[in-house]
């Protein structure tokens, strides 16, 4: 009794906020000093009159004071109607074995404010790095080289996450993301073929082709996170189906040492490469960051590696698009890349590296749980009468 | 958290994991793209062009084309590739600094093979031959420095080992009547008994003021055809000579000397020849001779003839279909033809597209082998650019091989060649 007295007058003292209605404030101690009189009876009485008026912090305090009560009356509905109004107030709200009276403790160990829902919202950049399935080319000769260049995109999404169990989280979003990469490709017309002698390669013919795509991603996760404390680090890994909105190219094409001896450089106009692409697209996820308390809300920071499973070239359209008119200019137009630029691709899959920064915002609904977790309070309980 | 709740979702996550790893594309569930279907350029610092294309006894292509470095050099340009265009080998031929043109290239009994090109002197334009092995080296060669120029068209290897040679020429020089003619045909025979630098007989044909000689052909030992095209009126009144442009074909005597034509296409029509096929047995021999026809200034067609063998040297007689080919309002002029043997029996025929710009698009057709019906056509290459046709191949399985010239936006002209499925597309 005496430790719960003391429990109470620290949880009280202990809260350093102004009170908004003085009246209430003034109530609310009142109510503890009948308390801390013993005067248990009145103290329901004494704080109704500004149930609707209590600031959130007063809210939490008044109902913990009514939990104390109840539970000293022997009135335990009540005490876990008041509990409820505790977590209502503050969501968040732990009982700490050193702050407050074990049956305290042991009737917090019936209730949980976990949040059923998230929702969250996120923004950030990203690299695509190209893993190249099949090497692709046009060029009768083997003596090219290439490379591939990531590029920074952007990305944006919005999900949810509900919470199964204690750590576990599955989560759910849609994303956007802009995705670009650059290939270079250099020396496939170096030869002067003098003799039949392999000549050397020379620089010369050079292609950079810089494309840049839009996807939509619905990734679904499965996330193990640390659910106490103001920095919650969290990792995940899932599955992330894309679906590809639009795909643009430029291409560059330069011959430095042309017949002339001059240099020609030609850069297309943006070329849709979206019918040279399966749309449809397949990756698992993985990731992981942290969660910054932040009031009731956090702020987190995510970084997520999409691994791309699927071959994105369309192997059947790779040259030109076959839906359109073999003999029309659209057609002619779709083959440009070809027969304009002399480029291909490689058949590759697109994997894509990325960190946001995002708001959650915990949908909390404080509740009874079904199967109290309070054996390690009993353990307790009986360490101490021993 | 349970032991036994952890287990379920960390089993749950693994076979999602492993599902999805099971449906990844790798190298081993994609075919290499080039087994199906390809574009490949060939060349390098320069332009090439590309001409013709036979099957090496390997099973492996022989792509003829010229390989032009400024202006003032102009050289041979051959390579031979594998099934999905890679390059075996490649090797220029002439001297370094020459101006030529090849022509044709076509197989001896030898496992050799002879080409034909136009050797450009400064002055004049003359025939060379270049014997080469298997493997693209040069054997021997020889110019023909007749009088006059003479622009190759076709060689065709003989029986007795030696060559025909025939093209035309426009030389007031050497033709026939220079004071009224424009070309004349010109074919000689260089036989192996002389050696391979000698003439055995050389003739020309000015039956008309505009004459061109396309290919000889010998469809038994010492018996030549020639096909060609000529103004010559079809009464063959030889003082009418301001007639249309005609397919010609005609037999030369044991000496060369021509015997008189025979004339398919419209009379009324300008018709030019542009490539004879020898008709293989399945397709029921004969030959297709294929021109370009010119109905009106802007008009342009395909035109397809197909005679008997052997040939009576009368024309309705010998002809199967000798038919017109207009596709849509398209300008094509026709260059080479293929036997397509796998699928639809036909030919294929090859042909440039000329746009209203002036430049040009590789174009492809299909015809049925026994009415000359068009089955269907493709066009390959882009609005702006120059893209040319050479020759075609069909492949065993049906795919075609067509060999051509595109034109990159960078003003670079590169010898091309595309294996495209069945009907012609470049696609699976």
């Amino acid at each position: 009794m005496r430790s719960s007295l003391a429990a109470i007058g620290f949880l009280l003292f202990s809260f350093n906020v102004l009170a908004q209605d003085e009246d209430c404030e003034q109530t609310l101690s009142r109510a503890l000093q009948e308390f801390q009189s013993g005067h248990f009876y009145s103290i329901p009485s004494i704080l109704s009159p500004c149930v609707d008026k209590f600031t959130l912090e007063q809210q939490q305090r008044a109902s913990m004071l009514l939990t104390q009560t109840y539970l000293l009356l022997d009135d335990p509905i009540g005490a876990k109607r008041s509990y409820l109004d505790v977590l209502k107030a503050n969501p968040e709200f732990v009982a700490d074995p050193n702050i407050h009276s074990i049956d305290v403790v042991y009737l917090s160990k019936k209730f949980t404010a976990r949040p059923l829902f998230s929702w969250f919202g996120k923004a950030g950049t990203n690299v695509t790095p190209i893993r190249v399935i099949q090497r692709n080319d046009l060029f009768g000769n083997d003596r090219f080289k290439d490379s591939y260049k990531m590029q920074p995109g952007y990305n944006a999404a919005v999900g949810g996450e509900i919470y199964p169990l204690d750590h576990i989280v599955f989560r759910a979003e849609l994303s956007y993301l802009y995705a670009t990469y650059q290939r270079k490709l250099w020396g496939y017309f170096a030869s002067n073929v003098d003799n039949g002698e392999n000549p050397p390669l020379l620089l010369g013919d050079r292609t950079t082709v810089s494309e840049r795509q839009s996807w939509i991603n619905a990734p679904v996760t499965v996330m193990y996170e640390d659910d106490r404390g103001k920095y919650r680090p969290y990792g995940y890994a899932g599955y992330a189906p894309g679906f590809l909105l639009r795909d643009m190219a430029n291409i560059t094409i330069e011959d430095i040492r042309n017949s002339e001896g001059g240099k020609d450089e030609k850069e297309s106009p943006a070329l849709n490469f979206i019918t040279k692409r399966n749309r449809f697209n397949q990756s698992i996820v993985v990731g992981g960051g942290v969660k910054m308390k932040f009031g009731l809300q956090f702020l987190f920071v995510d970084v997520r590696y999409n691994i791309g499973l699927r071959n994105i070239v369309n192997t059947n359209n790779r040259l030109a698009d076959y839906t359109l008119d073999p003999e029309g200019e659209p057609f002619a137009n779709s083959s440009s890349a070809a027969f304009s630029y002399a480029y291909a691709d490689d058949y590759f899959r697109v994997d894509n590296l990325s960190i946001s920064f995002g708001f959650l915002q915990p949908l909390y609904k404080p509740r009874e749980v079904k199967k109290a977790r309070t054996k390690s309070v009993l353990k307790n309980i009986n360490s101490e009468e021993k | 958290m349970k032991t036994s709740s952890l287990l379920k979702v960390n089993a749950l996550a693994l076979s999602i994991v492993l599902m999805f790893l099971a449906s990844c594309d790798t190298e081993k569930n994609l075919s290499p793209a080039d087994d199906d279907y390809f574009l490949k350029y060939y060349g390098g610092n320069g332009n090439q062009y590309g001409v013709d294309m036979i099957k090496h006894p390997d099973g492996s292509y022989l792509l003829l084309g010229n390989w032009e470095t400024g202006e003032n050099e102009r050289r041979i340009y051959l390579v031979k590739v594998d099934l999905n265009g890679d390059i075996i080998w490649e090797r220029k031929l002439g001297a370094a600094g020459s101006i030529e043109n090849a022509k044709d290239i076509e197989p001896l009994a030898t496992g050799d093979f002879i080409i034909v090109s136009d050797h450009h002197n400064g002055n004049n334009t003359d025939v060379k031959l270049i014997r080469i092995t298997s493997e693209g080296a040069s054997i021997d060669s020889v110019v023909f420095a007749l009088s006059g120029n003479q622009v190759s068209s076709s060689v065709t290897p003989i029986s007795d080992g030696g060559f025909i040679v025939t093209g035309t020429t426009s030389s007031t020089e050497v033709l026939v009547n220079p004071d009224a003619n424009i070309s004349d045909i010109f074919h000689y025979k260089i036989s192996n008994t002389y050696g391979f630098d000698s003439i055995e007989w050389s003739k020309q044909n000015g039956i008309a003021t505009v004459d061109y000689g396309t290919k000889v052909i010998e469809p038994t030992p010492g018996v030549f055809y020639v096909f060609g095209s000529s103004n010559l009126s079809h009464d063959a009144d030889p003082t009418i000579t301001a007639g249309k442009i005609n397919l010609i074909y005609y037999e030369l005597t044991s000496f060369g000397v021509p015997k008189a034509p025979s004339f398919l296409g419209d009379p009324d029509i300008d018709t030019k020849s542009a490539f004879l096929l020898p008709v293989p047995a399945a397709l029921g021999s004969g030959f297709l001779f294929v021109g370009t026809e010119t109905p009106t200034s802007s008009s342009i067609n395909l035109h397809v003839s197909k005679l008997k063998s052997p040939l009576q040297f009368e024309s309705h007689s010998d002809e199967l279909f000798d038919s017109s080919l207009p596709i849509g309002s398209r300008k094509l002029v026709a260059v080479s033809s293929t036997a397509s043997l796998i699928n639809d029996l036909g030919y294929l025929l090859v042909a440039n597209e000329l746009q209203d710009d002036g430049s040009t698009n590789i174009w492809l057709s299909k015809i049925n082998h026994a009415t000359g019906a068009l089955l269907w056509s493709a066009r390959f290459g882009t609005e702006e650019e120059n893209d040319q046709g050479a020759a075609a191949e069909e492949l065993s399985d049906g795919k075609i091989l067509l060999l051509g010239t595109v034109g990159l936006v960078n003003n670079q002209s590169k010898m091309v060649l595309m294996k495209l499925n069945s009907t012609g597309q470049l696609r699976d």
